[in-house]
């Protein structure tokens, strides 16, 4: 008897022994190799802020609303959205057309230990939005928020109805901390005094960050190690785990007082459903959301749950909602094969609906 | 070769494979002199300085070692791919599927224990213990390093934190006089527009008449 492909079972022995040598070959050249180059995409700085850069990527801009894409703030570096060429979101989107923006928060330091969610929100979000109208010459423009991104970009909106948002698209962006998943119960205040944490550490080391992602899935290591293994007679695997991997491993600070406000106001106290959260002085009040708003959210998300992310549907105040929920967890939102066949053409396609 | 389940067959070659290797292996220890002394395996051995040059220690089984782990994985895994019923003579990737199995049922096991309040407080408790050892420790440190660099004559960490926290606020003033200096712009670009629009709007009313040197009577 043989196998599948006709094979017998020494020829196919042999075949997997002569795979597994040119993968141990693989192992070693990897090993050996320099890192690889992210975040490649064209691009200008257009509004520079202490760690904080604005970017305006190339693009034929045949259409005119620009598009302002604000990411988490601390955690890791976006290079994320613009990975590789062809596994790029900001290149998928300039490609179809998007006069594209990506907020680089930056990388704070102790210098920076003051940064709170209000400046934010509050100082940082409006004079980008503001350069992206100048920049674009644009009356209006899309915001988009990823992960963090979104709380922060919706209570933005949410604060400033009179900035021209004609669209918002929430990529798993957690909204009700309640449904919040593993993170959640840890930052319990029965079980977690953040005060101590920040008085403490002062800014919150990369290493404790890394430490607190890894937790989520130990066993995360151990199957991309073994999925390695298994494609490393695949270049393109590997040059796609290479890019991933330099990415995954570039964990940044998160500044302290961000950190305290993030922790207890989102995550302890909810605030944000609650309508109680105050940022600058006044209510940040979601019903005042009335553009159309668009929520994508990853079925298999352990770092923002689907039910935390949907959330966001119950309390706008736009009748225009539209929901994607796809297979898939946090980043594979963003970068990977499924991303560029199921969610990127769906964002660009009901952007492309709203801005016409 | 049995025709029914090529993959146990293939396991049994292998075992056999393994065995005469070790068997082999165990043959040519015997004829290099055999092994160390201090073994705790040795059997019983010939006397010593027998004519023949032969070994005079018998080889030491080191399998007995690794055989029972060995053939429990062995049997584990033929029960594995029997379980899955038409085996697929393609065992790699029947071991990838077992390990994948194996990985997510550990993942799902550990996702669950990490998400009961008992795992929550434990973690909670953790924290608590390192930073009541980090607190000080931190503090001792970066007082001995401040007193190092001082006795150096060089800026301390704090120190120059303190210049870089005055460049962040002085950066933010500029930052507010340039929001209201655009303020005052958009202002002067309303005014000069109302200006220019003013003579326009003047300039279509009919211009008031000046007086007429009309004669006055009588002179």
């Amino acid at each position: 008897m043989g196998t599948a492909d006709g094979m017998t079972t020494v020829e196919a022995l042999a075949s997997e022994w002569a795979k597994t040598l040119t993968r141990a070959l693989r192992a070693v050249e990897l090993s050996q190799a320099p890192e690889p180059p992210i975040g490649q995409s064209p691009r200008e700085v257009v509004y520079r802020r202490n760690k904080t850069r604005l970017y305006r990527y190339q693009s034929s801009r045949t259409r005119r609303v620009p598009v302002l894409f604000v990411p988490n703030l601390g955690i890791s570096r976006p290079a994320i959205f613009d990975l590789q060429p062809g596994s790029s979101f900001v290149e998928y989107m300039s490609a179809q057309g998007y006069d594209f923006y990506l907020l680089d928060w930056g990388v704070f330091g102790e210098e920076d230990n003051g940064l709170t969610v209000d400046e934010c929100v509050t100082r940082i979000l409006p004079r980008v939005a503001r350069r992206v109208l100048e920049t674009s010459g644009a009356a209006s423009l899309a915001l988009i928020g990823y992960c963090m991104g979104a709380p922060l970009s919706v209570s933005f909106a949410a604060l400033y109805p009179e900035v021209p948002v004609r669209a918002y698209v929430d990529m798993a962006g957690p909204i009700d901390f309640s449904k919040a998943g593993l993170f959640a119960k840890w930052l319990d205040p029965r079980f977690y005094d953040v005060d101590r944490v920040v008085d403490t550490v002062g800014a919150i080391p990369a290493d404790w960050v890394k430490l607190g992602f890894k937790l989520l899935r130990p066993t995360m290591d151990v199957s991309t190690a073994l999925n390695l293994w298994w494609n490393l007679d695949s270049p393109k695997y590997v040059e796609g785990y290479r890019a991933l991997s330099r990415w995954a491993n570039e964990y940044v600070p998160f500044p302290a007082e961000f950190f305290r406000q993030w922790v207890r106001d989102f995550y302890q106290q909810n605030r944000l459903v609650g309508k109680t959260l105050r940022l600058g002085g006044r209510l940040v009040d979601l019903a005042q959301v009335r553009c159309p708003v668009f929520v994508v959210a990853g079925a298999e998300d352990y770092i923002a749950p689907a039910p935390c992310v949907k959330a966001l549907l119950e309390h706008v105040g736009s009748r225009d909602t539209n929901y994607l929920e796809l297979p898939g967890g946090h980043i594979s939102l963003i970068a990977g094969r499924s991303a560029s066949v199921h969610c990127w053409p769906g964002v660009s396609e009901w952007l492309g609906a709203q801005l016409t | 070769m049995s025709a029914s389940n090529p993959a146990q067959d293939a396991f049994e070659a292998w075992k056999r494979t393994l065995e005469e290797g070790t068997q082999a292996w165990l043959r040519a220890l015997g004829q290099s002199g055999g092994a160390g002394p201090g073994s705790g395996a040795a059997q019983a051995s010939q006397p010593v300085g027998s004519a023949s040059g032969a070994a005079t220690t018998p080889p030491i089984d080191f399998s007995q070692f690794w055989r029972p782990i060995l053939s429990q994985g062995m049997e584990l895994w033929q029960r594995a791919a029997g379980a899955q019923g038409a085996v697929d003579p393609a065992f790699a990737r029947q071991w990838k599927g077992f390990l994948d199995q194996w990985i997510e049922a550990w993942s799902k096991g550990l996702a669950q224990a990490m998400g009961t309040e008992a795992f929550a407080q434990a973690l909670g408790r953790y924290l608590d213990q390192t930073l009541t050892l980090a607190g000080p420790m931190k503090k001792a440190v970066d007082q001995q390093t401040d007193a190092g660099l001082r006795a150096l004559g060089l800026p301390s960490r704090s120190q120059v934190v303190g210049l870089a926290t005055q460049l962040v606020a002085l950066e933010e003033r500029v930052e507010g006089l340039e929001d209201r200096l655009d303020v005052l712009k958009a202002l002067l670009t309303e005014v000069r527009g109302a200006l220019a629009e003013a003579p326009r709007v003047a300039g279509r009313r009919p211009s008031p008449r000046p007086a007429s040197r009309r004669p006055v009577e009588g002179s």
